[in-house]
């Protein structure tokens, strides 16, 4: 990951990213990245997301 | 001598006023005038409307309601509160318009006659752990924490008996260790969170923080509740008694938690801890010791859901407003952004991990309550961005998620309890967390430790004063 694949993934997204936050998101995405949001990919393999749709409507 | 209504337990007050021996307007102007001596001071709320809390007050003198009948409260500057704007501790949400309505605390605080006292300061859109301009009562060169951190400095500073916030990595409890007092993150799903600005949907809790245990179960009896505005809430066992259990803790078993991410702790955060296990095991617990290999990954699945779901939150704010975010915030966003999906659904595998790691261990071994230091450390210094910790230096935000933030990602109810002063003068605290809504076991064995560990006083901020000034 570097400074020029940031700066294209947020225009890709349509996210602002001005020039000034470049180097700092990209070091704190890297961060982010590196930390794999927890446990490896192995390690939860089996194991459903605690995401839950709730299919009944609000009133 | 009798004591100056302001410096009342909310308990104390409320029984005073149900005995018509104070009434509301009386509280209501003892505790603006403590107030307006304190507040320069420690620079809690963001408003306080006199007129309003003076009116409200006298309207209920000779007459009496609810529980919280004439009891002025604090409110974190992310609640909405009719006619007030909800700020959020952020120049991008300051020309909000007034909010139209109560959040669904607020009018429940308010159902049972609780005043409205003010908003207080809140870290930038509830997302940090120091909450400037505010300043911690015990020591004013030092941080009340946060993000709840004006709630805490008021209810400790004994400018309001008792407030409310929201703890999404600890925003509750963090300040309650860094002010004394006691801070309760019910179970996910006990208290609505309509109407109060989110910052991560799965991982946001509103809770309380209050001068005493009782304190706190009343309140939490008053907030916890169904609301359909918040299906969370819906279908939940029924809320817990504002009584706690004073049967001691005979027959109750308790693990402490130990190795990572509780270990690199404070001295005085380990003397408190080995204080209240002792304690705990002389009230008649089974004491244990525990470890729980799988929370290692809990700081790095608790920033990744923080970060997707508080970027999708203010998606449309960033779109125009995002040079009016703060540095530490507008980062996280920015990132959270960009941040592939799967890794944030790695992170909610992660959660289903550390949550399943609990339910084995309170099963496996017929656990009532697990204990842990709330926080590695005394509060930083308001500019402090490390701590050094085990030989280590960690920044301050880390030292002090890593410790809380795997009770959010159980949803699992925890109460923040004072454990003494330490050696540095400053309040030390612990965390009982018990099953999913077991609040009334985690508030019994707090009362427990509130009374073997005793009171920490008022804080002397004359003494902070001098020593902010040496």
């Amino acid at each position: 990951m570097n400074e020029q694949t940031v700066s294209a993934w947020a225009r890709m997204l349509r996210v602002e990213l001005p020039d000034d936050r470049i180097e700092t998101v990209t070091a704190q995405l890297e961060g982010q990245i590196a930390q794999g949001g927890g446990l490896l990919a192995d390690d939860v393999e089996e194991i459903e997301p605690a995401t839950v749709f709730e299919p009944e409507w609000r009133e | 001598m009798t004591p100056a209504p302001w410096s009342l337990d909310m308990v104390e007050a409320a029984e005073l006023i149900r005995r018509k021996q104070l009434k509301p307007s009386e509280l209501a102007d003892s505790v603006l005038d403590r107030w307006r001596a304190v507040e320069p001071l420690i620079h809690a709320f963001v408003s306080v409307d006199e007129d309003h809390v003076r009116r409200d007050a006298k309207a209920q003198d000779g007459r009496s309601g609810g529980p919280l009948y004439g009891i002025p409260v604090a409110i974190k500057d992310i609640f909405d509160v009719a006619g007030w704007t909800t700020g959020c501790g952020s120049k991008a949400m300051s020309d909000a318009p007034p909010a139209r309505n109560d959040s669904a605390a607020v009018a429940r605080l308010r159902a049972a006659g609780a005043i409205v006292l003010g908003k207080t300061t809140t870290h930038e859109l509830a997302c940090g752990v120091y909450t400037p301009p505010t300043r911690n009562p015990w020591d004013l060169e030092r941080s009340a924490g946060g993000s709840s951190g004006g709630t805490g400095a008021a209810v400790a500073a004994r400018i309001a008996p008792g407030g409310i916030g929201s703890d999404t990595g600890g925003s509750i409890r963090i300040p309650a260790s860094h002010c004394g007092l006691v801070g309760i993150k019910p179970t996910y799903g006990r208290v609505s969170r309509a109407g109060a600005m989110a910052l991560s949907w799965s991982l946001d809790h509103v809770g309380t923080l209050t001068r005493t245990v009782a304190d706190g179960a009343l309140m939490l009896s008053v907030l916890a509740g169904p609301d359909p505005a918040d299906p969370t809430t819906l279908g939940r066992p029924p809320a817990p008694r504002a009584n706690i259990s004073d049967e001691g803790l005979r027959g109750m078993r308790i693990s402490v938690l130990s190795g990572s991410p509780f270990d690199r702790i404070e001295d005085d955060m380990s003397a408190a801890l080995g204080r209240v296990t002792a304690h705990l095991e002389a009230a008649g617990a089974e004491v244990t010791e525990a470890r729980l290999p799988e929370l290692q990954a809990g700081l790095a699945a608790e920033f990744s859901i923080v970060a997707a779901e508080a970027a999708s939150y203010h998606e449309a704010r960033m779109a125009g407003r995002a040079s009016l975010i703060g540095e530490d915030v507008r980062g996280l966003l920015e990132t959270g952004l960009l941040l592939p999906a799967a890794v944030y659904l790695r992170a909610q595998k992660t959660r289903r991990v550390i949550q399943e790691a609990f339910r084995r261990l309170f099963t496996e071994r017929r656990l009532d309550a697990v204990i842990a230091p709330t926080v590695p450390a005394k509060a930083q210094l308001a500019d402090q961005l490390d701590f050094q910790l085990g030989g280590q230096s960690e920044p301050v935000i880390q030292a002090l998620v890593r410790t809380t933030a795997p009770f959010n990602l159980s949803g699992l109810p925890t109460v923040a309890v004072p454990a003494g002063i330490g050696v540095f003068g400053l309040p030390t605290s612990v965390q009982i967390a018990a099953r999913p809504f077991g609040e009334e076991t985690a508030l019994r064995v707090a009362l427990a430790v509130e009374r073997a560990a005793g009171p920490v006083g008022m804080p002397d901020l004359q003494t902070a004063t001098r020593k902010m000034k040496s």
